[in-house]
């Protein structure tokens, strides 16, 4: 149910600043179905992200057709045609009781997003495409995956193969950025 | 329980719908804009697979218009705004020519001579 090693493919690798420059989030897949191998890298990637305390991070890997079609169907946001995707969520009572009441508040959410972070850098080192989806009901995405209620799905992430020429990204949104003290500006090294 | 493909894809559209009648309370107006046109394109797709139902040109033009920027909003609040402003133009002209038929083609005729 977990992966702690790294699956093969220790011959996989992309610098990791290179990952960060090359990432995007892409909306148009090729039709090509994901390896399972592939799929098994993107949860151990996921899998690595920083975690507050075990237990709380839950991944749901979907490659079912008829479930896909369905989160296209009830999922608002789902604007893409992914063949796959991983649905992160949270134990929100593990988190509670591990963490108390910042734990189900912030720490799941930190968790979750951490674990969609580094899946959207794991993906351009396996050729893979991803885009992190996050408007649509909790309540719905629970019926279709079958969630207990304290089980909260916090990103999906739509997985696939890009297509040869994917219409250009959006502009990059930066952080604001402050020295010391907020509203003091930064100045970039020379 | 079986169902014809255009009840499918009218339970789609109508589960498409209904999602974003929900979402569309927690979220701000323009991705309601947004929720709506992407329902409109997957209503002209849907009806493109009906057999005996025929998606004419201009609908298909406004789909594809759509694909291209509805995605604008999210960088180009003013840009997706003028460019919905000019497809619902276009839908408004296409609507008066199919009711009113030859005779939309014509120039308005000036008001006649009114007492004030
Ligand atoms: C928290 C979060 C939620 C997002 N939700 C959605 C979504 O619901 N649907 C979608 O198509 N894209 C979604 N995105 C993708 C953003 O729109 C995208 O990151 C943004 O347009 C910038 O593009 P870039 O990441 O390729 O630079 C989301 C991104 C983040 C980080």
């Amino acid at each position: 149910m977990s992966s702690t090693a790294p699956p093969d493919g220790s011959q996989l690798g992309l610098d990791v600043f290179e990952a960060m420059r090359k990432r995007r989030m892409h909306r148009m897949f090729s039709e090509e179905p994901v390896d399972e191998a592939d799929l098994e890298r993107l949860v151990y990637a996921a899998g690595r992200a920083p975690l507050a305390r075990p237990g709380i991070r839950h991944l749901v890997v979907v490659t079912d057709q008829r479930l896909v079609r369905t989160v296209r169907q009830a999922c608002p946001g789902f604007i893409n045609n992914a063949p796959a995707l991983i649905a992160v969520c949270s134990d929100l009572e593990r988190a509670e009781q591990e963490v108390g009441i910042r734990g189900r508040e912030v720490a799941t959410r930190l968790d979750s997003g951490a674990a969609a972070g580094y899946l959207t850098l794991a993906a351009p080192a396996l050729d893979l495409a991803v885009c992190m989806v996050t408007s649509w009901t909790e309540e719905a995405v629970q019926a279709i995956f079958g969630l207990p209620a304290h089980i909260r799905p916090e990103v999906l992430v739509a997985v696939g193969k890009p297509i040869p020429n994917p219409p250009r990204g959006m502009r990059r949104f930066h952080p604001i950025v402050h020295q010391d003290r907020f509203g003091q500006p930064r100045e970039q090294p020379a | 329980m079986s169902h014809t493909p255009a009840e499918d894809r009218l339970f789609e559209i109508v589960l498409y719908l209904v999602s974003c009648a929900r979402l569309t309370i927690d979220e701000p107006p323009i991705y309601g804009s947004l929720r709506l046109v992407e329902s409109a394109s997957r209503l002209v797709t849907a009806a493109a697979e009906i057999e005996g139902l025929d998606v004419d040109d201009f609908l298909r033009e406004g789909r594809g218009s759509i694909e291209r920027e509805k995605l604008r909003m999210i960088e180009d609040a003013e840009g997706y705004t003028s460019w919905l402003t000019g497809l619902l133009t276009e839908f408004a002209a296409e609507a008066a020519r199919r009711n009113l038929g030859e005779s939309a083609a014509e120039p308005l005729s000036p008001p006649s001579d009114s007492p004030d």
